[in-house]
């Protein structure tokens, strides 16, 4: 019987700490003796390896016979019906462009992707090249843990395409944000070349209904409410949206002047330069209101917090919903599925509320600068000369030729140029028996994201004429990700304060701000909820992110 | 039962002579003859050390800060600094009361359920009626909790099949998840829809143990059906219930994250926030091992204090405890 209560006690605890597990892989390894990251990158080259002079542009493919690894998440990825990399067209045509071999390893398919690459760095055996969405904080520990190199003084020589890239002054904020406070470089990041290729999500309205109801396309927030009110009384339909995070009210700040979602803690600078959270913004108080009203009213689906993508799906095509706040994929969807009902429904992109015609819209759900937030970074276990071919092997995919071998193919196979010279897919692709997606995943790089520039084109290229019209909708007259902060670099007690401060905010927010929403409180609570935020600790959090981010913005 | 019961006394009281020669050459003697058996135990002893000892090592993350490069050892010690965290957060009185909440009316209905249902079972006269009521209370054990959840959800919108229910009654149409006075009920009883059938598994077992010749003789004495479940019946898996809820107070603490997340919304955080779910959304800023590490350990301190209790009072009231 005792060992019944051991057994007990020890699946208690394993069950109520889930974790250990992972910190008990963590004791396995030995660690490196040497720190070969920050000491012996202090003179790179010296040794017999500067025979190309800085800038200097060498000749592909590379004479060498080197192999190596890349741990690429499940990006850069095979397509379903491809087994090997040498059956993929795009992974083998690489090794005859480059000359190097890459032994791509990817996370298994179905598991967590975060907790692979958690349990990489614990492994002892690491691969020479980690793709992964690494902040500056954490490249910061990677380095003093000597795990990566410090890629500073290498990136000039050996990845001149790049470094050429990143020090053009039309991409000074992505540079900035590519390197640590100190100016250490870590990576080669990743990049989309503009808004288009960032705009992801945005309303899609009923058009047939505006035209019977005898409405212009909503401009401001009026405008909007208006046409709600119009498809409540005469469609019984309102406006509808998923996802607990209510992205839709993004877009509806905008419409205030107000930057931000309604219930999430996100960071914003203002005009002035200070950093803010939506919530205390006078906007904040407006938009609730609105909210509220659209809510109490029937304007918004009641659904809307718990709704799946296929329930969105679901009452569009049960013409239950006039607007539909969603991702580009998704309103493609609608759109096919509102065709194959053939029930006259007729979407069309429609854009952000303004303040006012003409005004800019200030919410469509892009990033700071047009870094991913991926960056490639090479793993200390890559000796010197290995970590030369590396980067001369990721500086391919910046030279105007790879660049468009990563986001195309080859021409003339994956591709053809029309007559305005926009690469066009070819029937190889479009054709794919699994489809366009996967065909795509055959010929190029870029599906997800890469180490290199996705080009506008390529999404061009991609987007369905629906997708392509919905988009540039979105885009039209918008500040973009104009007021974002920038992910910023804190030091590791910062980090630890603003953590702690910041979970209990962030769960008071999406709480209290939703009870505004749907009028379980006033929103004359709008003060007293400021008030608690600040007592919770807010002003110590702002000034924290305050302080990095004019650090920042004198690098 | 009696006479294993009586088997295990006449052990105990050969045992005890026999620890008076000592118990080393006890054990001796006992190796000696039973070889094979201990030899077939230690392919379990190491996965047990593999598995639960080997990694328990592992809990001195919570007092370190724990970075995945430089090891368990190496990583430098923050001593009890996760710890203040978490009972300085102004949520933590919340979530406590929220973990206790749900299990703790999880284990007042969810509970007895199974029992009920295994006391049933065992009236039913028809063979083929219980083994189809068997099968059929099983079935839901099997769906995964994405699945059921996905199910609640669909059934808790504002169009779905609950508020078509409540509109044919005349009520009006509302998404009830995100009602927070309807979270317990709906998690209590998807819970018991889902683990009814499976954990009645083990009261049958039970109930088929208990000797038939008692019922005879208490029909002769003329007990009727009622006062044979409470007079027989009852006592006679008393030992297996009794142990069953002692494991249950012992885990009161943890109540899984996966459900919870899955079925929260912000609007009812204030009664559906958990211990695990906010340790979840925490660890979302970023590979907070330590700190999970810290909480879960406490967790688990907690949750032996409540299993021994527990343990001491039903041997106080003359139940058998786990040990």
């Amino acid at each position: 019987m005792k060992k019944q209560l051991l057994k007990t006690m020890f699946a208690l605890l394993l069950a109520g700490t889930m974790i250990m597990g992972l910190a008990a892989c963590g004791g396995d390894d030995t660690q490196d003796p040497e720190n070969p990251g920050t000491e012996q990158g202090e003179e790179p080259g010296d040794d017999g390896t500067d025979d190309t002079a800085e800038g200097e542009t060498i000749s592909y493919p590379m004479d060498t016979d080197t192999e190596l690894s890349y741990w690429a998440r499940n990006y850069i990825d095979l397509a379903e019906d491809v087994d090997t990399w040498q059956d993929s067209p795009f992974h083998s045509g690489l090794v005859d462009k480059t000359g190097v071999t890459i032994d791509w390893r990817w996370a298994t398919a179905g598991s967590d992707v975060g907790q692979a690459y958690q349990l990489l760095w614990v492994d002892q055996e690491l691969p020479n090249m980690v793709f992964y969405e690494i902040s500056r904080n954490e490249a910061r520990t990677l380095l003093d843990d000597g795990l990566i190199w410090d890629l500073t003084e290498y990136l000039p020589k050996y990845a001149p395409n790049y470094w050429a890239w990143l020090n053009d002054p039309a991409n000074e904020a992505e540079r900035r944000e590519a390197m640590l406070d100190d100016g250490t470089f870590y990576s080669v990041a990743s990049v989309k070349e503009g808004l288009y290729g960032q705009v992801y999500m945005g309303p899609i309205i009923r058009q047939d209904w505006l035209e019977e109801c005898n409405l212009e396309m909503p401009v401001t927030l009026e405008d909007w409410e208006n046409v709600l009110r119009a498809f409540k009384e005469n469609y019984n339909a309102n406006l509808s949206f998923f996802a607990a995070i209510m992205r839709a009210t993004g877009g509806i700040a905008s419409g205030t002047g107000a930057y931000g979602f309604a219930n999430t803690a996100d960071f914003r600078v203002d005009d002035d330069g200070n950093v803010v959270i939506p919530q205390i913004m006078p906007e904040y108080k407006e938009m609730m209101e609105i909210l509220a009203r659209w809510w109490e009213e029937g304007l918004i689906d009641v659904d809307s917090l718990s709704n799946t993508q296929d329930a969105v799906r679901q009452k569009a095509l049960a013409e239950s919903a006039g607007i539909v706040f969603a991702e580009a994929g998704i309103c493609d969807q609608i759109i096919k599925d509102a065709e194959a009902e053939g029930n006259g429904a007729e979407w069309v992109g429609v854009s952000f509320p303004r303040t006012a015609a003409g005004e800019p819209t200030s919410e469509i759900g892009v990033t700071a600068t047009r870094l991913t937030g991926y960056h490639t970074v090479i793993t200390t276990q890559t000796s010197e000369e290995d970590l030369i071919t590396a980067l001369r092997w990721l500086d391919y995919g910046w030279t105007e030729e790879g660049q468009m071998y990563w986001n195309f193919g080859d021409e003339g196979v994956s591709y053809t140029l029309d007559e305005e010279g926009k690469p066009q897919w070819t029937e190889l692709v479009t054709g794919d028996p699994l489809g366009a997606g996967q065909g795509r995943k055959k010929y190029c790089g870029v599906t997800a994201s890469a180490s290199v520039v996705q080009l506008t084109a390529y999404g061009e290229a991609c987007n369905s004429e629906v997708v392509d019209s919905m988009t540039k909708t979105w885009m039209d007259n918008t500040e973009g990700g104009a007021h974002r902060l920038p992910k910023l670099q804190l030091s590791e007690e910062d980090h630890d304060r603003y953590v702690e401060l910041w979970t209990p905010i962030t769960t008071y927010i999406s709480e209290e701000s939703l009870k505004m929403v749907t009028g379980e409180t006033p929103v004359s609570n709008v003060d007293a909820f400021v008030d608690e935020l600040y007592d919770l600790g807010l002003q110590e959090v702002l000034d924290i992110q305050q302080q990095y981010y004019d650090e920042y913005m004198l690098k | 039962m009696n006479d294993k019961n009586k088997r295990r006394q006449a052990v105990s009281v050969k045992a005890e002579g026999r620890r008076a020669q000592g118990r080393g050459s006890y054990l001796a003697r006992d190796f000696k003859r039973n070889k094979l058996k201990y030899l077939m135990v230690i392919p379990i002893l190491i996965l047990l050390f593999l598995f639960c000892y080997r990694p328990m090592y592992g809990i001195l993350i919570a007092f370190k800060r724990y970075r995945p490069a430089l090891g368990v050892w190496d990583s430098p010690w923050v001593g009890f600094q996760y710890f203040e965290q978490f009972f300085r957060d102004p949520y933590c009185w919340r979530l406590f009361r929220n973990t206790l909440s749900i299990s703790g009316l999880s284990l007042l209905f969810g509970f007895p359920a199974p029992i009920l249902l295994a006391l049933l079972l065992n009236e039913v006269r028809s063979r083929k009626f219980k083994k189809v009521v068997q099968t059929v209370s099983y079935m839901p054990h099997f769906i995964s909790t994405v699945v059921v959840c996905g199910m609640i959800t669909t059934f808790c919108a504002s169009d779905g099949l609950f508020n078509n229910i409540i509109a044919a009654f005349g009520g009006t149409k509302s998404n009830l998840l995100l009602n927070k006075d309807l979270f317990y009920p709906i998690y209590i009883i998807s819970d018991i829809w889902k683990g009814i059938g499976w954990d009645s598994i083990i009261y049958l077992a039970a109930l088929s143990g208990i000797d038939q010749e008692q019922y005879e003789a208490a029909k002769i004495d003329g007990a009727n059906r009622l006062q044979q479940i409470f007079h027989i019946t009852l006592p006679g898996i008393l030992p297996t219930v009794s142990m069953l809820l002692i494991l249950r107070i012992g885990s009161l603490l943890s109540v899984g994250y996966e459900k919870i997340i899955l079925l929260y919304q912000p609007t009812t955080y204030e009664v559906a926030d958990v211990i695990s779910s906010y340790v979840y959304r925490r660890g979302l800023m970023g590979g907070e091992f330590s700190y999970g590490t810290a909480v879960g350990l406490f967790n688990s301190i907690v949750s032996i204090i409540l299993l021994l209790t527990a343990n001491k009072v039903s041997k106080k009231m003359g139940q058998s405890g786990l040990f």
